[in-house]
């Protein structure tokens, strides 16, 4: 057996063959099937347009040219919202449910709590793991959502289209980051994570933060959707808000997105406090 | 004073309501010991207190000396291969070993190299480039005892290495336990099949319902089990003809048939195991019958712990 008489030369070689942990599960995300039918559902919103396109055909009324807005802000203020506030939050909560439940299931999860790896690491590196798979959900809809919205507008300023694409990326990339984070804690506390994670996704975040905020306004900071808003209305100036919100109810940008990591932190300790203690039979 | 492998005093662990170990006390000696009950008997719990995955509930455990609960310096000297069939079904059997032996802190070369040379130790360097997912059952068996033994750990724990495998891989198996241990690592190796374990190792650890039965010699435990008669089902061509040789043989008690309408599937009680495994290939060579099944029953083995309990 192999003795480590350095410590330092210990730690780093140990940094890097745990790296074996983030390679082996991000394959592994990447290698189910699952993943594509997930992205599909967040193709929806292209559906969408179809029906209003049908009616504008069949002599109904004309949508781009009737309303106020161009195409794309009408995307930004309607479909996105259905986007961002549902089928994201409630796509990657069920893809980071299942696949971290999966390696309880199958329990290959059992070889890494045998070896000398810090629980830290394996909380770390499974949460990292999730990321790409998360990015490659989440963007090619948003893409695919943006250029449909944009060609259907001939007005389209393809500049500004840009703009908004980086930005609702980025606060699609937060939310999931939040969500993925909280689900890592389910994922480690009960083999029912999936369950917990759509209640969590839909229930609370969702429309949780829809009605319990417009009766309890402080209750707006115990919501991840409260913050990505924060985001979104500081970045994007087409982004209207409900009659009933102000924009000083918002914090800026980068506060939000400090207190996004904070929450992350927060729920990573959580699972590796959990993690480092529990049993597993 | 030569420091035992496992000591355990007063072993005690619940699930909730439920004992799965009671006050199990005892002090393993280096070599290869072998756990033998029933199913639910209490062996993986034992093995998980041994490899720190579970904290006992009253009691304590020592492995080599130390306390295994979350003992990372102790994980490195030991090599667990767990029942359950758990695997990246894409990985290659070469990929598998390599990625979990780095994580006992090894560069890749290193890791490389140690997972070739517990490969060559499990005889599947010829499959070692193909995905686990194509795997036959034995060979699944043999790359977990890879992973296992590949950072050569000092003691190697084994929860049912044999489950589901052929009579072949079974034979592979137990030719590769046992060079271990002639190499002088310790073992312990879990098993519900006595013959099985009787081939590993001359010492066992007797379980059954969280308790620790006996603890000791094989022979002086095996004396006390075939005092009951052992049941062996067998799935052959001609289960009449099969029957009629057998029923004339002084170990055999009672013959039964599965039903009427299936006299090929055959229960055949023995007051000699041992014996009467001796004589039936002979027995079946001479008829000529293909045979497909030959396996010592789950529940006779329960039948048996509940016989000894019951004196």
């Amino acid at each position: 057996m192999k003795e480590f008489k350095g410590d330092k030369s210990k730690r780093s070689v140990e940094i890097f063959s745990n790296i074996e942990i983030l390679k082996t599960s991000f394959r592994s995300y990447l290698n189910k099937k699952r993943i594509f039918f997930t992205e599909l559902f967040l193709f929806l919103p292209i559906v969408i347009p179809l029906f209003f396109i049908y009616r504008e055909l069949s002599g109904g009324v004309n949508i781009w040219s009737s309303a106020e807005r161009d195409a794309v802000s009408f995307f930004i203020n309607n479909i996105y919202g259905v986007y961002l506030s549902i089928l994201l939050p409630l796509t990657i909560a069920i893809f980071a449910s299942y696949t971290i439940s999966d390696e309880f299931k199958n329990k290959t999860i059992f070889y890494l709590l045998n070896r000398p790896v810090s629980r830290a690491w394996i909380v770390i590196y499974k949460y990292l793991s999730l990321i790409p798979a998360s990015i490659v959900i989440t963007l090619p809809p948003i893409i695919a959502n943006m250029i449909f919205y944009g060609l259907a507008d001939p007005q389209t300023n393809w500049g500004k289209v840009l703009e908004w694409l980086w930005n609702l990326s980025v606060a699609a990339f937060w939310y999931a980051l939040i969500i993925m984070a909280i689900v890592v804690v389910f994922s480690f506390i009960t083999k029912k994570a999936i369950i917990l994670s759509i209640v969590y996704a839909l229930g609370y975040e969702t429309f949780g933060y829809q009605v319990l905020s417009q009766f309890f306004d402080n209750l707006r900071f115990a919501f991840g959707s409260y913050y990505i808003q924060c985001y979104l209305v500081h970045t994007i100036s087409e982004y209207t808000l409900s009659p009933l919100s102000n924009l000083s109810k918002f914090l800026p940008a980068w506060n939000a997105i400090i207190i996004i990591i904070l929450i992350i932190g927060f729920c990573l300790t959580l699972a590796y406090i959990i993690l480092e203690n529990k049993e597993y039979r | 004073m030569i420091m035992p492998l496992i000591r355990a005093f007063n072993l005690t662990k619940w699930y909730g309501r439920v004992i799965a170990l009671n006050k199990v006390t005892l002090d393993v000696p280096s070599g290869i010991t072998g756990l033998l009950g029933p199913n639910g008997a209490g062996k993986s719990t034992f093995m998980k207190l041994m490899i720190g995955n579970l904290r006992p509930s009253s009691g304590r455990i020592e492995v080599l000396g130390e306390n295994p609960w979350r003992n990372k310096k102790l994980y490195r000297k030991i090599g667990y291969c767990p029942e359950y069939d758990a695997f990246y079904y894409w990985q290659t059997g070469r990929e598998f070993v390599r990625s979990l032996t780095r994580l006992y802190g090894y560069s890749y070369e290193e890791a490389a190299k140690l997972a070739d040379n517990a490969i060559k130790t499990v005889e599947m360097q010829e499959f070692a480039e193909r995905a686990i997912g194509s795997y036959s059952k034995g060979m699944k068996q043999r790359i977990k005892l890879a992973q296992a033994i590949a950072h050569e750990p000092e003691l190697i724990i084994l929860d049912e290495p044999l489950s589901g495998a052929d009579p072949i891989t079974r034979a592979n198996l137990i030719n590769i336990i046992r060079n271990f241990g002639k190499s002088g690592k310790s073992i312990i190796v879990s098993s519900h099949i006595l013959h099985e374990i009787e081939r590993m190792s001359s010492r066992i650890i007797l379980i059954y319902e969280g308790k620790l039965l006996a603890f000791g010699r094989i022979h002086e435990i095996r004396n006390l089990i075939d005092k009951y008669p052992h049941e062996v089902k067998i799935i052959t061509q001609d289960g009449r003809m099969l029957a009629k040789a057998l029923i004339e043989h002084p170990t055999v008690i009672n013959i039964r048939f599965e039903d009427k309408n299936n006299t090929n599937t055959l229960y055949i009680k023995t007051v000699n195991p041992a014996e009467f495994y001796k004589v039936l290939p002979k027995i079946i060579d001479t008829l000529g019958l293909k045979t497909w099944h030959i396996s010592s029953t789950d529940d006779n083995l329960e039948a048996v712990f509940k016989y000894l309990v019951t004196g």
